[in-house]
């Protein structure tokens, strides 16, 4: 099962986002962190199969990062993992415009891994460890 | 940067990585639960953490760490 099932609860209203962003904080300083990574596979979408989706997923994400940036110390870094398209929007499209999420992330990693394939040539796709 | 995989602990401990290549690195992976708390992968993947902070802030190459929470399906 997809371990991307609950953000979408997690992030829907003001009292899950307060609760979300609290339980994180809680982590991030009890394990003496540096930062945050957002790995939810989608907002708006299945992702591996089993996820709760709402059509304002990335909408709320954009609040919940909101939340996190408050309660998280200043310095403290907050990214996100995302697809080679943007969020999704309310109608299942890339949203046009994600401006606002540069206010509240510092930066994100694309996952190219996601683009892959093989016809007759193998493609060997290489994960660094160090 | 470079994702710490929670799995690989046996395999790949902390104290054998090499920090000085690493400006950051994100451990994958804490997991929403249904009570918007955190979960994790395996029981020892909390003591697997605090050893990978231990190591990065302690190695003198200036190497930090994120929590990765989410992930696609998880290791198991």
């Amino acid at each position: 099962m997809t371990v991307s099932r609950y953000f979408s609860s997690a992030v829907a209203t003001d009292e899950s986002r307060e609760t979300f962003a609290s339980n994180i904080k809680d982590a991030y300083e009890k394990f003496h962190l540096d930062g945050i990574d957002i790995d939810w596979e989608y907002p708006g979408q299945q992702g591996s199969g089993g996820n709760l989706v709402d059509p304002y997923d990335s909408r709320n994400f954009l609040s919940f990062l909101q939340v996190l940036r408050d309660v998280l110390p200043p310095d403290a870094r907050i990214t996100a993992a995302a697809q080679t398209v943007p969020f999704t929007d309310a109608s299942g499209d890339p949203l046009k415009d994600v401006s606002d999420f540069v206010h509240v992330l510092d930066w994100i990693l694309i996952m190219n891994y996601d683009v892959w394939g093989c016809k007759d040539i193998p493609f060997l796709l290489v994960i660094l460890t160090r | 940067m470079a994702y710490y995989a929670g799995w690989a602990g046996d395999q790949f401990p902390p104290k054998n990585i090499d920090f000085a290549h690493f400006d950051w690195i994100d451990f994958a992976f804490a997991i929403p639960k249904a009570n918007f708390g955190l979960g994790w992968e395996s029981e020892n993947s909390p003591d697997l953490l605090q050893e990978l902070v231990e190591f990065a802030h302690g190695a003198g190459s200036g190497t930090k760490v994120k929590l990765s929470v989410g992930g696609w399906t998880g290791s198991t």
